[in-house]
């Protein structure tokens, strides 16, 4: 069962919030959606800086269609946030693709973004901290599978195993590494 | 039911093992989009992709000469930066993190009017299924000139990453180099297939492939055929991949197995 991030009455809660213009509300709006739609358009748009910036403008044009009230059942406010950033990123690759001034991004604008790459190494320490906690042959068929991204059934004629052999240690992988980056997150060892 | 208004459950995520599928690109667009939601909506799924994508990161680092994460020093979240910088006032002023200016305010168009981008709305999925693909792994080679090398391999730092507009740029300032230029060309096309940037991709490609005694002729045809199939052209795409076959070359049985499920595809329209 899905584990939403507010609860029905928090969201009706926030959008009141929001229509009012409390800037706690937009903070609280940004912490609780702006990864996700990072997240989101980072895999729409294949390009973390763009993504960022389409992020910006979901948050600010969620924001002020909320102030508007333009959303009508408060209780969808997740349901509205992913709309405006599907919206936006659908434009945007509309754009990209008709216009090559906008496909040709000038020099400058793709230069690495030193506070991402440091969140992205923070999170990277996380997780190979929780790597060395997995056995070496759960961490081999992990590693085919995300990097590689083979599926069960050819993990196993590269390893001679049974197909059931790897979707097991696969499962097992997969919820052992997913509970110690939660673990480690919660209990901060991924930072010094 | 629309198909955008497919609906996912967790244990369908899990079972499926949708998150991967996600990170890898080979969801159809109905299935991203109905994963999107979930995650927007499940703070559980979203933490277990949050997950599965720095896990991935630091596995594709630990391959590469890149730095270990282990070594490198953290900061706090981003997002709570961002919050904290993100404010709307009472006078409609707005303040951005990297700009610092008050831009016109976005167009909002309403999220229940769901516009899909050219590549959602070819009318074949089956055919764009076909069409996706994992970006291959590059392999350092040993023995390259220092001088083109350091730009080179911060492209290819990005390629790994996923970040492939980020490489395009330094993957085309080396394109001509003669110790790099020919891998940087194959890499810069597959980038800018990745950036559906599909006829600039489909070009560079196209002339790298064009010479079959090129030692990178074969990986240029195969994945120009990719190309052609994002483009939904899958007469020039069967076409490479014939190309391809021709040369008798370790992509030989991808290729025919690729060209023979565009073939069953087209014969059962």
């Amino acid at each position: 069962m899905a584990s939403p991030p507010l609860t029905a009455e928090a969201q009706i809660s926030l959008v009141e919030r929001l229509r009012a213009g409390d800037p706690d509300a937009e903070q609280e709006l940004a912490v609780i959606f702006g990864r996700r739609v990072q997240m989101m358009l980072e895999f729409r748009l294949r390009d973390r800086e763009t993504a960022r910036d389409v992020a910006q403008e979901t948050l600010v044009a969620a924001i002020v269609a909320l102030r508007e009230g333009k959303l009508r059942e408060s209780e969808r406010l997740s349901a509205f946030v992913y709309g405006v950033a599907r919206n936006l990123a659908n434009n945007f690759i509309r754009r990209r693709q008709g216009d090559p001034a906008v496909a040709e991004l000038e020099p400058g604008m793709v230069t690495a973004d030193a506070e991402e790459e440091m969140i992205d190494r923070s999170q990277r320490e996380l997780a190979s901290r929780a790597l060395a906690s997995l056995q070496k042959e759960d961490r081999e068929v992990l590693e085919l599978t995300l990097v590689d991204g083979l599926k069960p059934g050819e993990i196993a004629a590269r390893l001679r195993l049974g197909p059931d052999v790897v979707r097991t240690r696969k499962s097992r992988a997969m919820k052992r590494i997913i509970a110690e980056v939660q673990r480690l997150s919660r209990t901060g060892h991924g930072s010094h | 039911m629309a198909a955008t208004d497919q609906v996912m459950t967790c244990d369908e995520i899990q079972a499926r093992g949708i998150a991967e599928d996600f990170l890898h690109n080979r969801l159809t667009a109905q299935e991203r989009e109905a994963y999107e939601r979930h995650f927007f909506d499940c703070d559980r799924c979203f933490a277990g992709l949050e997950a599965l994508r720095a896990v991935r990161a630091e596995l594709v680092a630990q391959r590469s000469p890149a730095v270990p994460a282990t070594a490198v020093r953290s900061t706090s979240n981003g997002w709570l930066a961002l919050a904290a910088m993100l404010v709307i006032g009472a006078g409609g002023a707005i303040f951005l993190m990297r700009t610092g200016s008050a831009p016109a305010p976005p167009p909002v168009t309403q999220p229940a009017e769901n516009t899909a981008p050219p590549i959602e709305a070819r009318p074949d999925d089956a055919i764009a299924r076909l069409a996706r693909f994992d970006p291959p792994p590059y392999t350092p080679a040993r023995l390259r000139s220092p001088a083109a090398s350091a730009e080179f391999d911060a492209a290819m730092r990005r390629y790994a990453g996923a970040d492939y507009a980020g490489a395009i740029r330094g993957l085309r300032s080396v394109s001509r180099d003669p110790d790099v230029g020919e891998t940087a060309r194959l890499f810069l096309g597959i980038s800018l297939l990745m950036t559906e940037q599909f006829d600039e991709g489909v070009g560079v490609l196209n002339a790298l492939g064009g010479d079959p005694r090129g030692a990178l002729a074969e990986d240029a045809r195969f994945f120009k055929a990719r190309g052609e199939l994002l483009r939904g052209n899958t007469a020039a795409a069967v076409a490479a991949l014939d190309q391809t076959i021709a040369l008798g070359g370790d992509r030989e049985p991808e290729a025919r197995a690729l060209r023979q499920a565009i073939r069953s595809l087209d014969g059962s329209k």
